[in-house]
């Protein structure tokens, strides 16, 4: 027996109709239960417009559900994937809400700078989220020691993370490597590590400023010398001496 | 101090208040109340989103607002006190929450609600009663099985009056942890009177053997009354054994 939303018969006037191409404007038929269509005009196979992907855009089996996936999905689904990671590293930490709250600002802040400094946000707030991870191993190993080799200790937890997820494997590698030396910046390092680097020097900043108030030339010698990006220092400025960014 | 930042956003329209939310929350930061889930307070919500999935009526989302930033410190302080307080607050659930009900809070309409109530407390299941519910205290226990309210007509006039309630099935229901709720219950609540009401049916028998059970394992020698209820309602038995 065919599900009866997709039994023709059962149809209703509406469900064949007519979308313009979003790359030539070209006239394409859709039948309600299309997911993709190709453009008979420019080859360009787009989304049926009046279908809700939102399962699409985070199941791992959502290629072999509607073919290979479009690009905008594949967009959406990243996207949405830095939300379940934020997740998982809450459900990871469990009731450490001292962790919860730091890798919650310092995703928050890499958040404002990748987004200024056009950066891969999906690359840049899994990083963020998981940049601390290996710390619960780490002090297990090591009792005494705050967080000795936390950032080797990050990389097969936060490895776990992603897979379960079903990210892919690329991202899974620049996430990693960022949280593998994320205290110690290479000679060269791309936009992503800046930002998740600029980030957590923020919410690290605060947390002392906090304790032990820094003076506010302290601050400006910090801030000049230690951020990488531009984005990083204002955000930084405004977060700890409460200037307008 | 405020912050620009992602916290949830509880749309009461959509929310029914089945508080599947409050345990998915590591904080604390939702509670039910009047009916609907309300955030705590602001600086409780890490705006992570974990409660999301928890919703079946997708009635919370995230949204980026001027709030006060999450307190790890604060959640932990609040956290420290709900349990010292509130030890059923771990289970927040609506069908569990403990309350008395003022002598004479009775429906507005007896008529249109279908007659008195004499009910003076809740929850009555026995799973869900902690033992250091303040209802308990001192009380006259009314331990019944499920099915004798509804074949004995007059439950409310001939037992529940003056009573508190706690009802339960021995077929279905856990009996170790029965024993053990009311081991706890006679150790802790000084209770006073019990009267045991079961079915004639004999999976109901086990009741009566539960409650002197516990009675004898908290080594307490308190009265009981056992009542035996016909199927079509009539008292069948009625034994009492003094202190």
């Amino acid at each position: 027996m065919k599900c009866p939303g997709q039994d023709s018969r059962y149809w209703k006037p509406g469900a064949i109709f007519e979308a313009k191409c979003p790359e030539c404007g070209n006239t394409v038929e859709f039948f309600k239960d299309d997911t993709t269509r190709l453009c008979k005009a420019c080859g360009h196979r787009m989304l049926n417009p009046n279908m809700d992907f939102g399962c699409a855009a985070y199941c791992r089996y959502a290629e072999q559900c509607i073919g290979n996936l479009p690009p905008e999905l594949l967009a959406q689904k990243e996207n949405l994937l830095k939300d379940r990671v934020a997740i998982e590293m809450k459900r990871y930490f469990k009731r450490d809400f001292k962790r919860i709250g730091h890798a919650g600002r310092v995703a928050r802040y890499a958040e404002r700078i990748g987004k200024e400094e056009a950066g891969n946000l999906a690359v840049i707030l899994s990083a963020a989220y998981l940049h601390d991870v290996g710390i619960t191993v780490s002090e297990e190993k090591h009792p005494g020691e705050s967080a000795r080799d936390h950032e080797e200790e990050g990389v097969p937890v936060a490895r776990g993370i992603l897979e379960g997820l079903g990210a892919r494997e690329e991202l899974i590698e620049e996430v990693c490597d960022i949280i593998a030396h994320h205290h110690h910046p290479r000679a060269e390092e791309d936009i992503e590590f800046k930002c998740v680097y600029d980030a957590d020097l923020i919410a690290n900043l605060e947390e002392k400023h906090k304790e032990e108030p820094l003076t506010e030339a302290e601050l400006e010698r910090t801030i000049a010398d230690r951020f990488y990006t531009g984005s990083g220092k204002a955000l930084a400025r405004e977060v700890l001496m409460g200037g307008q960014a | 101090m405020k912050v620009m930042r992602k916290i949830i956003e509880i749309d009461e329209e959509k929310c029914d208040g089945c508080g599947q939310c409050v345990p998915a929350c590591a904080e604390g930061a939702i509670t039910v109340q009047d009916g609907k889930a309300r955030l705590v307070a602001e600086r409780y919500c890490d705006g992570l989103g974990a409660c999301l999935g928890e919703c079946p009526r997708d009635a919370i989302r995230i949204v980026e607002r001027e709030a006060e930033d999450f307190d790890e410190e604060a959640v932990e302080a609040y956290l420290e006190e709900q349990e010292k307080h509130q030890p059923a607050a771990a289970a927040c659930c609506p069908s569990q929450q403990v309350a008395v009900f003022e002598p004479g809070a009775r429906f507005p309409s007896a008529e249109a609600s279908g007659g008195d109530s004499a009910l003076s407390h809740w929850p009555v299941q026995i799973h869900l009663v902690p033992p250091t519910a303040p209802f308990l205290k001192g009380a006259d226990l009314l331990v019944t099985a499920d099915c004798v309210p509804v074949a004995y007509g007059a439950f409310h006039r001939d037992f529940v009056q003056g009573k508190v309630v706690l009802m339960g099935c021995p077929k279905f229901d856990d009996v170790p942890a029965y024993l053990q709720k009311f081991t706890d219950i006679f150790k802790q609540a000084g209770i006073r009177s019990v009267t045991i009401l079961s079915m004639e049916v004999p999976c109901c028998s086990a009741l009566p053997g539960i409650v002197k059970k516990a009675m004898a394992a908290a080594g307490k020698n308190i009265p009981v009354e056992e009542v035996l209820i016909g199927r079509r309602g009539a008292i069948l038995d009625r034994v009492q054994s003094a202190a």
